[in-house]
């Protein structure tokens, strides 16, 4: 949990790593443009992204000749490729005069709101770039069917299920009965609103949730019982795939899952339980249609 | 090195697990050279490929807990080497005194000198482009943790160059003479 943290730090920390969400992004970027220090603070954890990858990137063939041997691992990196970016803001080719970051030491520099504008200008025409790129693919049906993926978010709920339930020492993290709870909690996880809706009319009450890796990421699952003992799960995975037609149904010896996306945030939405649990189905797109909890 | 194996079986994601090793295990404590470090790599490599089956850190799948297992391992690796050479605090840093970093970028060189509990978290993040939930949970440390490391990694290789540079300008250097 990130209690007790500067929350600007760790919002401006998952820009950087591109952990925040869609709308999180732009709303932060909207607050950069008025807050030099942390504008100045952001190019520079950019550039060292940018500096690591070409650093240690395996993607330089000289790099990668060792193969599965590793004897030939012996070519030598180059070291102006990766310094390129330290030096450019050293001697000012950036916007940015100086690297003093760190604990307690604010940066010296400030980015002029010319430059800022330009920055900015040139991140909104990247990202309509790859918008449009993202749609030609669709379009073309390059990448993998909505039901595809919804398939492999089944899948993992599976997995998480045989992993997390089965044990009951660690089936949740936070143990709790009210939705609203979970959601807070999983908010900051997700730096995007995680919906828990109420299973009570098909008697499967909340016990609680956890954080478990999902088919593209990490995903939120809530975990609830009914009174005969049964335990059925529901894994939310933020996603940005179109809505699938129909639910998904996948299966793994005697666990069950059946996945569907809501369109509304989007996210995969998958209901999991042992074989022979009523009305998986129906909880899923009972799910998928629940609005937030007030 | 045998071309069958763990490695041979699978070949994704033995590349993958290289380029992170590589990036962690090359250090100014354990390995020093490219080619040391590239040994001790591909034996974590055939290590943790073979060990997927049976480990499982935190429940991860895919890259992410492979990435966990080779982290685990190296941190083992580094454990047994501190008993063994009684040597430094691990993860402790030392100067950039060895040869075979002259000719290193500045970010190589800043990425070795650093802890390498500091290395590893950003080399997940930045390198390897996992989220700050799955990399806490590849180092089985809280995602306020991950955070305060990262931060304190970003800090130590924002303030580097500068620090060479300062070292540089302090360095004897040759003088026009009429």
């Amino acid at each position: 949990m990130i209690e007790g943290r500067d929350s600007a730090i760790a919002t401006a920390l998952a820009y950087v790593d591109d952990c925040l969400a869609p709308s999180d992004r732009l709303e932060f970027e909207r607050k950069m443009a008025g807050d030099s220090e942390i504008a100045n603070r952001v190019q520079i954890w950019l550039a060292q992204n940018e500096a690591i990858r070409a650093a240690f990137s395996e993607s330089d063939p000289r790099r990668a000749r060792g193969g599965a041997g590793g004897r030939e691992f012996s070519a030598r990196p180059d070291p102006e490729r990766a310094s390129r970016f330290i030096e450019d803001l050293r001697r000012g080719v950036r916007p940015i005069a100086s690297l003093s970051v760190g604990a307690g030491r604010p940066a010296v520099a400030t980015v002029g709101r010319a430059d800022l504008r330009a920055t900015l200008a040139r991140h909104v025409r990247r990202a309509g770039l790859v918008a449009l790129g993202a749609l030609l693919v669709l379009v073309a049906g390059v990448g993998p069917s909505s039901r595809e993926r919804a398939t492999h978010f089944a899948a993992a709920a599976v997995a998480a299920y045989r992993t997390y339930v089965s044990d009951r020492r660690q089936a949740i993290e936070l143990a709790t009965s009210d939705a609203g709870t979970l959601e807070r909690w999983f908010d900051p996880q997700f730096y995007r609103p995680i919906i828990v809706p109420n299973f009570a009319g098909s008697g499967f009450a909340l016990v609680g949730g956890r954080v478990v890796p999902g088919a593209e990421g990490p995903a939120a699952f809530a975990l609830y019982m009914n009174a005969e003992g049964e335990r059925i799960g529901l894994m939310v995975e933020p996603s940005d795939s179109p809505a699938a037609l129909r639910p998904v149904f996948e299966s793994s010896g005697d666990i069950a899952a059946v996945s569907t996306i809501a369109a509304r945030d989007p996210a995969a939405l998958t209901v999991v339980g042992k074989k022979g649990t009523s009305h998986l189905a129906e909880l899923a797109q009972f799910a998928g249609a629940s609005p937030a909890t007030p | 090195m045998s071309s069958v194996g763990p490695t041979a079986e699978w070949p994704d994601e033995a590349r993958s697990l290289r380029r992170f090793g590589m990036a962690l295990a090359r250090d100014n404590q354990w390995a020093f050279d490219e080619c040391s470090a590239a040994a001790l790599v591909d034996t974590l490599i055939n290590r943790t490929l073979s060990a997927r089956r049976d480990d499982a850190p935190r429940g991860l799948s895919g890259r992410p807990r492979l990435l966990s297992l080779f982290v685990r391992l190296y941190r083992r690796h580094v454990r047994l080497r501190h008993v063994q050479d009684g040597g430094d605090e691990p993860g402790g840093e030392r100067p950039f005194a060895e040869p075979a970093a002259i000719m290193d970028s500045a970010i190589e060189r800043a990425m070795r000198a650093m802890p390498f509990e500091l290395r590893e978290a950003l080399l997940l993040v930045a390198l390897e482009r996992l989220s700050h939930v799955e990399a806490a949970a590849a180092l089985e440390i809280s995602l306020a943790a991950l955070l305060e490391r990262l931060e304190r990694a970003r800090a130590i290789l924002a303030q580097r160059p500068q620090e060479s540079t300062r070292a540089r300008s302090r360095a004897p250097h040759l003088r026009l003479l009429k």
